[in-house]
Formats: C-alpha cells, sequence, structure tokens
C-alpha cells in the first residue's frame, strides 16, 4: 500500500516535472513570439539607425536576460561600438574599446562565433567594461552586412555560467538580426532616394532657372537683334536718302555756281540796259528781267545753303535777341501785319550755330508773311519759353494754312506750294517759293537735335513749334547728386581736344569740377592735341572731329594709338561721314566711343564714365 | 491628489533621494514596494497627515530618486539609505510603513535600528522565503519575467496591475500613467530592472528569528485578493512575531491602497492610538 502510494507519487512527480517542463518551453515560445512582436513594431515606427539598433539591442538584453548586447562595425582598423545596451552599467560604453584576435576575425569571416566558460579573453576577445565588475561567461557574435555599414557584427555577452543559454537562443537572434539588417537597409536606400529626390529637386531647379534665364536673353538676343535690323534698315535708308540727297547736293551746288555766273552776266547786263533805255515798255521788260534774275541768286543761295552739309557751329546765344534781329531784316515785309511777341523770362541761352538758326527763322517767318498774305487781318504770334529740357520757339499765323494732304511733304526738297503750284489761290500771285526754306529749316534743327512740329488747319492759320535742348554751362543738382549716387570716376588726367570756345569751356568746367575733379589739358586744334598727348601721360581723350588747321579728330586718333592701344577715346562729332565710319571704327577698338553734337553734359559724363570702366 | 509629485530632495550617500512631507505629529515613513514608488500613498496621505507628520519616499532606483547601477538595490542597502535619510532629517523616532518589499525593508530596518521605530506597519509585505526570488536564476522567476515584459510593453504591465487591484474600475488611465512613468526612460527601465535582479530573500531569511522578538508594535494588514503573494507570509509573521496585529480585508488586492485607502487609513490611525 505504502509502496503502492510511494509509486505513484512519484509517477505523479515526474507527470509534474513533464508539466513544469512543457510550462517553460511554453514560456520561452511566447516570449519569444512577444520579443519578435515587439521587434517588428520597433522597425515599423523607427527610421533612425542609432534608435533603431539600441531599441532592439535593449529588448533583447530586457527578454532574453542577456547583460550586454552591441552592435559593431570595424572602421580603420579599429572596431567602433555603435548603439551598447550594458543591463548593469548606466555608463556610455560607445567609447570604450573592443579588440578581437585575429583568429576570432578569421572566424568571424567564416560565420558566427561562439565562446563559453569564461574563455573569452583567452580566445583573444576582450571587451572594456569601464571598471564594471561584469565577467562575461559566453559571448556570441553574430557578422552583418548592410550598405552602411560593410563589416558589422553584433555581440552579446553574459555571465551567467550556463553554455546553452546563448547558443539556444542563437536562431532567435540571427532572425531578429535579419530582421534588422534589412531594416537598415530600408533605412539606407530611404536616404539615398531622399537625397536622389533633393538633387533631382534642386537639378531640377537649377535646370528650370537656367532655362528661364537663357529664355530670357534669347528673348533680349531677338528683341535686340529685331532692334538692330530696324536701325540698319533705317539706317540703310537714311544713308540712302544723304546719298540722294548729297548727289542732288553737290549737282545742285555746282549748277547753282554755273547758274550764279549766268544770272549775274544778265542782271549785269539788263541793269546796263536799264540806264540807256527810254523806251517805257522795253524799260519795263528790262525791269522784269533784273527782278527775276535777283529771285533767281535767292533760289540758288537756298540752294547752295541745302547742298552745303556742314557741321554746326556751337556758340551760346539768347534765341529772342535772334528772333528781334530776324524781325528787324524783315522789318520791310511785316508792315502792315499785326505782331504779338511772347518772351518767356527764364529761357536760358541756346547752344546751337548762330547762322543756322538765322536761316531758320527768316524762313520760318518769311513763310508766315507770305501766308498771311490774302488774310483781312493778318497776325504772327512769336513765342519764345521752356518746356522739360528745351528751348522751345513758336511761330504762329492765321493765315491760309496747308491742307492736309500735303502735310507730309511740306519738307522735301523742291517741295512748294506757292507760285504756280498755288492751286488754291492761297497765296498773293507775286509770291513765288523756292521750295527749299522748310527742307533747310528741318535740317538745321535736326542737326541740332532739336525737333519741329506743326498744327495747321487749311484756311485758318498756321502754327510751327521747334525745340532745341537745353545744353547747359554746369551740371544741375539733381544730375551731380545722381553722379555721386553711381560708381563716379574721379581724379583722371584728361586730354580734351575741342576747337568751340563755347563748347570747350563747358567741358572743362565740367570736367574738372565736383564731383570729377578730373585734370585736363585742353587743345584747340590737332596739332596742339598730338603735341600735348606725346609730352603727357593721359587717362582719357575727349575728341572733336572736326578740327582746324588741318589735323582732324580721326588724324589725332590714328597718331594716338600709335603708341597706345587702349586708352579709351570719346569721339564728339554731328558729322554725317563720321558717323558712318565710326560705326566700323567701333567694331575694331573696343576703348572708342562716339557721343554726336550737342550733347547733354550728363550724357557726357555717363559716356565717359562707361569708357573708363572697361 | 492627482498631481501628486515629490517636491523635496536629500542627498543619502551622494545619491538624490526624492521625498514629499506634509502634516505635523509623530513621523510616518510611507515605504513603497516594487513596481511602484510614492505615488501609491497619496490618496492616504491627506488623512494621514491629519494627524501626523507623513513623509513618503522614493526608494533608490524609483521615482525621482537618483538611479545608479553600481550599487546594489537590495534590501539591506535600501535600509541603510533609509538610515542615512532619516537621520538627515533629523528624525529621531518614528512609525515605519511598508507595502510589498517595502514591508521587507520595515523588518530589516526594526532589526537593525529597533531604537528608531515606534511601530512597524506592513501592507502586503514580502517575508521569509515565501516570496520566490532566487539569485542568479532570477529571469527564470515567472513573476520576474513578467516584470521584464512589463517594462517594454504597457499592455503587460496593465495586466500586472489589473491583477494586482481588486476594484477594477479603478484601474485608470490616470493610474497607468503612474505605473508607466518610470518605463519611458530607458534609464528608468534599467534601474527597475535592476531593483528586481538586486530582490535576494537570503536578507530577509537572515533576520527571520530576530523578528520574533521585536520590541516595537507590529501591524500587519493583508489584502486577502492579493494573488502575488500567499496568505502563508502574513499567517507566518503573525504567528511568529509576538507583538503583531494581523488585519484582513477581502477587497484588498496587491496594490490595495488603490482598492481601500479609507480603510487602510482608519486600521492604521486605530492601531497606532492604541499602541501610544
Amino acid at each position: 500500500m505504502s509502496n503502492d502510494l510511494e509509486k505513484r507519487c512519484q509517477g505523479l512527480e515526474k507527470t509534474i516535472s513533464v508539466l513544469e517542463n512543457e510550462n517553460d518551453l511554453l514560456y520561452e515560445r511566447a516570449e519569444e513570439t512577444l520579443l519578435i512582436s515587439l521587434i517588428a513594431d520597433i522597425i515599423r515606427s523607427i527610421d533612425d539607425r542609432d534608435l533603431l539598433c539600441s531599441s532592439i539591442l535593449e529588448r533583447i538584453s530586457i527578454l532574453k536576460d542577456i547583460q550586454y548586447c552591441a552592435c559593431c562595425e570595424f572602421k580603420n582598423n579599429k572596431i567602433i561600438q555603435n548603439q551598447v545596451y550594458a543591463a548593469f552599467s548606466d555608463i556610455n560604453f560607445s567609447d570604450s574599446e573592443i579588440k578581437l584576435s585575429s583568429q576570432v576575425i578569421e572566424e568571424l569571416d567564416e560565420g558566427l562565433v561562439f565562446i563559453t566558460n569564461g574563455l573569452c579573453s583567452q580566445k583573444g576577445i576582450n571587451i572594456d567594461f569601464k571598471n564594471s565588475d561584469f565577467d562575461p561567461f559566453s559571448i556570441y557574435i553574430s557578422p552583418f552586412t548592410t550598405k552602411s555599414i560593410p563589416n558589422g557584427f553584433f555581440i552579446f555577452a553574459d555571465d551567467e555560467p550556463d553554455e546553452t543559454k546563448l547558443r539556444i537562443i542563437s536562431m532567435l537572434l540571427q532572425n531578429i538580426i535579419g530582421m534588422a539588417v534589412e531594416k537598415l537597409d530600408k533605412i539606407t536606400l530611404l536616404e539615398e532616394l531622399k537625397q536622389l529626390n533633393a538633387d533631382l529637386d534642386r537639378k531640377i531647379k537649377n535646370r528650370t532657372k537656367s532655362l528661364i534665364q537663357t529664355n530670357k536673353q534669347l528673348t533680349q538676343e531677338i528683341s535686340d537683334r529685331k532692334k538692330a535690323e530696324n536701325e540698319t534698315i533705317e539706317a540703310q535708308r537714311i544713308a540712302n536718302e544723304h546719298e540722294k540727297l548729297s548727289l542732288v547736293g553737290q549737282v545742285a551746288g555746282k549748277m547753282a555756281h554755273d547758274f550764279n555766273n549766268v544770272l549775274g552776266i544778265i542782271m549785269g547786263n539788263a541793269e546796263l540796259s536799264l540806264l540807256d533805255c527810254n523806251e517805257p515798255q522795253t524799260k519795263k521788260t528790262l525791269e522784269l528781267i533784273y527782278k527775276q534774275t535777283i529771285r533767281g541768286k535767292n533760289l540758288t543761295k537756298n540752294l547752295v545753303a541745302f547742298a552745303k552739309d556742314q557741321e554746326p557751329k556751337q556758340e551760346f546765344f539768347k534765341i529772342n535777341e535772334k528772333i528781334n534781329l530776324v524781325i528787324d531784316l524783315l522789318k520791310k515785309d511785316l508792315e502792315g501785319i499785326e505782331l504779338i511777341r511772347e518772351d518767356k523770362p527764364d529761357v536760358p541761352e541756346v547752344l546751337a550755330d548762330p547762322g543756322m538758326i538765322e536761316h531758320a527763322l527768316v524762313n520760318l517767318i518769311q513763310n508766315a508773311i507770305h501766308a498771311i498774305s490774302m488774310t483781312v487781318n493778318p497776325k504772327i504770334i512769336i513765342k519764345t519759353y521752356c518746356f522739360k529740357d528745351n528751348i522751345c520757339f513758336v511761330i504762329a499765323d492765321n493765315g491760309c494754312g496747308i491742307p492736309e494732304k500735303h502735310l507730309q511733304h511740306i519738307y522735301e526738297p523742291s517741295f512748294t506750294l506757292k507760285g504756280n503750284k498755288d492751286v488754291t489761290g492761297s497765296y498773293e500771285t507775286t509770291i513765288k517759293g523756292t521750295g527749299y526754306g522748310m527742307a533747310n529749316v528741318k535740317k538745321y534743327i535736326d542737326r541740332h537735335k532739336g525737333s519741329i512740329s506743326i498744327k495747321t488747319e487749311f484756311g485758318s492759320g498756321t502754327v510751327f513749334i521747334v525745340s532745341l535742348p537745353i545744353i547747359k554751362k554746369e551740371l544741375s543738382k539733381i544730375e551731380k547728386e545722381e553722379l555721386h549716387k553711381s560708381e563716379l570716376h574721379s581724379g583722371y588726367h584728361i586730354l580734351l581736344v575741342e576747337d568751340e570756345a563755347d563748347i570747350s569751356d563747358i567741358q572743362y568746367r565740367i570736367l574738372t569740377q565736383d564731383p570729377c575733379n578730373h585734370k585736363v589739358d585742353l587743345a584747340n586744334n590737332g596739332l596742339i592735341a598730338m603735341d600735348l598727348f606725346n609730352r603727357n601721360n593721359y587717362d582719357f581723350v575727349s575728341l572733336d572731329y572736326i578740327l582746324p588747321k588741318g589735323f582732324n579728330g580721326m588724324d589725332v586718333y590714328n597718331h594716338i594709338r600709335k603708341t597706345n592701344k587702349t586708352i579709351p577715346i570719346l569721339f564728339i562729332s554731328g558729322n554725317i561721314e563720321f558717323l558712318e565710319s565710326i560705326r566700323e571704327l567701333k567694331h575694331k577698338d573696343m576703348y572708342v566711343d562716339h557721343l554726336s553734337k550737342p550733347c547733354k553734359n550728363i550724357d557726357y559724363l555717363n559716356s565717359i564714365n562707361k569708357l573708363l570702366e572697361i | 491628489m492627482d498631481n501628486f509629485k515629490t517636491d523635496k530632495t536629500v542627498n543619502a550617500r551622494g545619491y538624490k533621494i526624492a521625498y514629499h512631507r506634509q502634516g505635523a505629529g509623530e513621523v510616518i515613513l510611507l515605504v513603497h514596494g516594487i513596481t511602484t514608488y510614492s505615488f501609491i500613498w497619496r490618496n492616504l496621505i491627506n488623512s494621514l497627515s491629519e494627524y501626523y507628520d507623513v513623509v513618503t519616499i522614493d526608494l533608490i532606483g524609483c521615482g525621482d530618486s537618483d538611479k545608479p547601477l553600481d550599487i546594489s538595490y537590495s534590501l539591506e542597502q535600501h535600509a541603510k539609505i533609509l538610515y542615512e535619510f532619516i537621520t538627515i532629517l533629523d528624525i529621531k523616532k518614528f512609525h515605519f510603513i511598508g507595502h510589498d518589499v517595502g514591508g521587507g525593508i520595515g523588518q530589516i530596518f526594526a532589526v537593525n535600528y529597533p531604537e528608531k521605530l515606534q511601530s512597524l506597519v506592513m501592507i502586503n509585505s514580502v517575508a521569509y522565503d515565501f516570496w520566490p526570488v532566487q539569485p542568479i536564476i532570477t529571469m527564470r522567476t515567472p513573476i520576474i519575467r513578467q516584470l521584464a515584459m512589463a517594462t517594454l510593453d504597457i499592455g503587460a504591465f496593465k495586466l500586472i496591475v489589473n491583477r494586482g487591484v481588486y476594484h477594477k474600475k479603478r484601474v485608470s488611465q490616470e493610474l497607468m500613467n503612474f505605473f508607466w512613468k518610470p518605463m519611458k526612460t530607458k534609464e528608468g527601465r534599467k534601474a527597475f530592472l535592476h531593483f528586481a535582479k538586486c530582490l535576494n530573500n537570503k536578507d530577509l531569511m537572515n533576520i527571520a528569528d530576530d523578528l520574533k522578538t521585536l520590541p516595537m508594535p507590529v501591524l500587519i494588514v493583508r489584502g486577502d485578493a492579493d494573488i502575488y503573494l500567499s496568505s502563508s507570509i502574513c499567517e507566518k509573521l503573525h504567528d511568529e512575531i509576538q507583538k503583531s496585529t494581523l488585519i484582513r480585508i477581502p477587497t484588498g488586492g496587491h496594490f490595495m491602497q488603490e482598492d481601500e485607502p479609507e480603510l487602510i487609513v482608519d486600521h492604521i490611525k486605530t492601531f497606532l492610538e492604541s499602541h501610544r
């Protein structure tokens, strides 16, 4: 009985022990499942390498009760501990050393390394546990490779004297390491993708930017080219016109000369015959011949003036004084006409060719007188005033006016509405036109960079408005301020070549005064200019083209370039021939620029600055 | 006391020890066990402090106290630090109230420094070798394995708390926040596991004989719904300690401070008054 009981007890104990073992196994499995699921959670949620590694190591250590878990890599012949979890210490282990013997490293090349029974240091594994009394009984090392860590290994160390502890869980550890490596590579790929995306983004941005830039440039180039083409066409047209006019002018000039001789002979003989003639009918005929020869003389005078293409002189004078002079000249013709003058007091002196302006005024006032020849209460109004940067004068009449269809032709040479062209009966029959008056006026005004406009109504009157640019004797306050703001070149040694005293006076003044403060030497002819250049060291040459005494601006230029290829030279000229040649010159010589007369002071200084900046 | 916090610290043996003190009168020291910290007393402090000078402490490695890993968190060590703690606070005599392993620390303290204690109260306390803690094979012990899992998984932790509370409705989010707070940092998790591994019933076995003749009155409070600790513990304690009183609370789980705080306060008050 007691034997039976004992046997049954033994049986039950056996069963209990089996059940306990099973229970343990189940526990192990539950724990492993939990560990894997916890690690899967981390892998899902963490995208930071260090955090990922440290979290995995901690979970392995806690759930599998492994005292020391680390993720290391071979780098520059050293072992670096990227992440460490040591259950026994709160010290940072990342700078502690791990040393592996060459034998262990060789074994690692083959695969896993297991060392147990406390033989770790004997087998060549030395880990600095930083003054801790932790002494590993077993060590398990598992190598791995990821894109970012080519030579890595996980190391697990435990001090529990149980040979099988680490071996039993090696499969589990390998699973976890596999998951970790996969995730680490995924992080690297994601980073690379991110980088590539960023690069692509940057490239697209840069490319777009450069495309926009190129597009802009192209648009600019197209518009520049169009502009250049238009300019070429316009230049060609003007050149053709000039050529035509120049040819006509030359022929007309020569003809006028011969014609004047013929007229002179006719006029002389008619005058002589008049002295001897007592026959009234013949006398009348001779007088008619004499008058007509005078008319012919006027005609040739205008024709010659038109044909001559000379550069305007530059002198300062008061426009209303010039008007007074012309009115005085035409005093006889103005009899019986109401003349109204309106001169604004603040009109400055105009810088212009006095002869040309006088000629233009004579033509304009004479036209007005002719236009009111049939008007009942003839009236002429002459005004002078300033508008913006221009000096303006207005000549208005209440005469016949000009039919609209003719307006576009009035400045053409030889065009006239007077004499036998007067189909509307607008003019007194004795009035004849040469057809060169308005053509000359237009030419003079153009040469001064001025403008002329007309307001007219057929049968009611005509208003001519002429404006000429104001060339000041000094820089204005605003211009000075603007110059100060820009990067102004000052203190240079400049050779100023200009024969016209009024102009050289201004140029000398603005160059030497504040804010430019240049040192300026003045030459009023080519010879002096070349001599000064030989004897001094200049930084800049301001060069008039038309110069007296045999040497023009081009001669001076050639002389300078013989010895100095880079000194900036600014040509100043209004000569048409020169305008053509300077274009070519500018292509060959980048240190040359050109300004046509008359030029504004600020433009003059800006051109000098631009050249000095090259 | 939802916003309970330890608001004071002292430096004992070079480590920062956090505590809270409130009330006036005889001093009561409330000592928590494992998985908890001073927060476990929050529902008792206000009532107790109406009559007593109540001090509640975070043991080293717990709550807001320092968490060094280079010293042992054995019960013996805790008792030593507590002695230093009350010395610094200049507490001459006091009532020791310990819960769980806090009760174990109380036993060691009472044996080693009997002159300091006016009385010892143990609530669901560990004692002798009933508490199945073995050194070295620590992790093979189911409760420790559960604790390890609990550090990583709030679900597992909630299971522990849930099983330790009788009135399940009291396991609130707020309570879980208190429990889970130390597990939020690696430092907290490491210290917690270090504490668990340092538990060694040898400390309690060594003083088993000395308990019998403790000079101060001893109150043993048992929550009958505590599934973690066997009722044999309180029975043996009551049997062996001559001057002991045993009170059983049927509706008390392991964390009975959550289940029956008023009842516990009443029993303590009655006990302390009867031994005045």
